[in-house]
This record gives C-alpha cells, structure tokens and sequence, in this order.
C-alpha cells in the first residue's frame, strides 16, 4: 500500500491502517532507537512514543519524505533528547550485548555471531557524532538532508564525517568483514 | 584530472543515494575504465549490505498492542475533554431551567403550567440527549466517575433551588 493510501486510512481512523504502519516500520524505528540510546528498553519506549506522536501528527505528513523516514526522524529525534536529559556515558563494555537481549532482523544471518559481535562493537567505539551517523544512515536509512536536520549539522558535515566513519568501520573490521 | 580517490568518494555518495544525475554520468564512465575503482564500489556495496544487516534489528517485545491500548486511552480522554466542553452550555441550560421551575413552583401560577411543562421537557430531554451521547462514545470504566457527577450536578441544582425552609418548616 502507498505510503499516501495509507496516511488517508489512518486519518480516517482506521485503526488496521495504523497497525500495518507500526508493523512495516517497528523495526526500523527500533534499531534507530537502539543504535542511539543503546539501551532495550530505552529504545522500547522511545519506539511506542513515535508511533504515538506518528498518531497524533499524522496530519502533518505532507509526503516530502517517505513515512518510514518520517517515523526514523521522530524516533531519532526522541533518542537525542533522552540521550541530552540523560547526558548517559555509554561503556563500550555494555555495548556488548547480553544473550538473548536483541532480537536480529530477517536477513541478519547472513553474517555470523562472530561478525555481528565485531561489528557492534566496532560501531560502539566510533565517537559519538560518527556512530550516530552511521546509525541513522544505515539502520534508519535517512538521507544527508534529514541527518542534517536531525543533528544540527551541514550537509558538507554529514558527507565528510559519514565518509570517515565509514572508513574507521573498514579499517576496524579489515579481514573481518567478506 | 579528477584522481581515484575523488571517485571513491562519489561512489560512496552514489551508493547513499545523493550524487547528481550528471555525476552519475562521469563516475559511469569512470568505473568503466578503472577496475580499481570498480572493485572499491563492489567492497563498498558488501559493506554496507553488512552494515544494513548487522544493525537491523526486530523489537524484543510487540509493540503494537502497548500502542493501540495507548491511543485508545488517548482517545478515550479526549473525548472526555470535548463532551465536558459540550455540556458545559447545557449544564447552564439545565441549571437556568431548574431555576425556572423553581420560580414557577414557588408562584404556584397555574397560568404558567404550559410554560413550566416545556421547561421540564426541555431540560430533561436536553440532558437525556447528552447522557446518551457519552454512553456512547465512552468505555466503561469512565462511567462511574460521569454518573457521579451527573449526581453531584443534580444535588447541586437541587439545592441550590430547593425552596428555603424558615423555622417551623414554612417555605418562602
């Protein structure tokens, strides 16, 4: 369905509309919120609190950007301000997650638990401004634009620093990563 | 001349999706003839397959049900608000009327007695008609806290138009 189909379903309080949107983008917004507060249940409130604000904004979707940005933009959004009012310090060493803690999405056996684990741990330990790029470029799939918008950064910024980022993830997982 | 590296770096932005139509160009013809460049765009698209998968995650929990039950919360409330603002013109209308009746009463003009029906009828369907509208629209548990202001409303209005009694049990 449409992502506009969809928003007129909802409007006209179509409640199966609404549980189609939560469905096709929980995950999304999941691993945007997770990739940023790294914490589970942080990052289950900060999803349930999108979809509601999705609820009650969704008059203002005005089709610029897909819904499932949209909703990647709300849940980061939330994510940076818990992460302000929190000011948390992550650890890397909780960034290591504990079994059984998350869940992978479909296609996440293609790597191995080695992998996965190396990869985690690489994203934890790029500073901070990098990991959250990587997170919203990779888990969220947000253009330059709306990663600019979202952290108050220019786009020359978003290109130069998702850039290094990148490169810092290759050289941590160099002989790793297939 | 535009060097290896300064087409790495498109291909990066090519695969993010934000590299204009005519870069795109160049960097085609590019990649068509440098095999290093094509292996880097290759790595560049396992990479980031890797990327995309290893961060995708599912929920542990549903999420669907905590927020349907939300919203209905939500829009349970809601509703509250706006049939409270609704009635608060008829609870005036209510209150005026029983002050009607009890002017009525307390003249005892039996001239008056069509008026004082269409009060009555008035006021009672009034209040009728509103009652019905919030057993409608509202769940359950929002009732007993709705009849007991309804209850409150009348006993306020009761009192308020009751005839005052002197000693010896003599109205005014």
């Amino acid at each position: 369905m449409l992502d506009e189909q969809l928003v007129q379903r909802i409007k006209a309080g179509d409640n199966a509309a609404f549980t189609t949107l939560i469905e096709n983008n929980q995950g999304k917004v999941y691993s945007v919120a997770y990739g940023l507060v790294r914490n589970s249940e942080d990052a289950m409130d900060i999803s349930q609190e999108t979809f509601l604000r999705a609820w009650d904004k969704i008059a203002t979707w005005r089709g610029e950007a897909s819904l499932s940005t949209w909703l990647c933009r709300i849940a980061s959004n939330l994510s940076l301000d818990m992460l302000r009012k929190q000011k948390r310090v992550v650890l890397v060493r909780e960034i290591v997650f504990a079994p059984g803690e998350v869940q992978r999405g479909p296609d996440a056996d293609i790597l191995s638990a080695e992998q996965k684990a190396e990869l985690e741990n690489a994203v934890a330990q790029l500073p901070e401004e990098y990991r959250h790029l990587v997170i919203l470029r990779h888990a969220g799939a947000m253009s330059y634009r709306d990663m600019a918008t979202t952290l108050g950064l220019s786009l020359s910024q978003v290109k130069n620093r998702l850039l290094r980022a990148r490169q810092m993830l290759k050289r941590s997982l160099t002989g790793r990563v297939d | 001349m535009a060097t290896c590296k300064h087409y790495q770096e498109q291909i990066e932005l090519d695969l993010d999706g934000e590299l204009s139509a005519s870069l795109r160009t160049e960097l085609a013809s590019h990649l068509a003839v440098c095999p290093q460049c094509s292996e880097y765009r290759a790595e560049a698209l396992i990479f980031r397959r890797t990327l995309a998968t290893g961060l995708q995650l599912l929920p542990p929990r549903d999420i669907v049900e905590p927020v349907l039950a939300k919203i209905k919360k939500r829009r349970a409330w809601r509703r509250v608000g706006f049939t409270a603002i609704l009635l608060l013109p008829f609870l005036c209308i209510n209150m005026l009327s029983a002050q009607k009746v009890a002017q009525i009463i307390l003249s005892l003009n039996f001239g008056a007695l069509p008026t004082l029906l269409s009060s009555i009828w008035r006021s009672v369907t009034v209040l009728f008609r509103s009652w019905i509208r919030i057993a409608e629209i509202l769940p359950e548990e929002y009732w007993l806290g709705l009849s007991a202001l309804a209850l409150f409303n009348l006993a306020m209005v009761l009192k308020l138009y009751a005839p005052k009694r002197v000693r010896g049990g003599k109205a005014h």
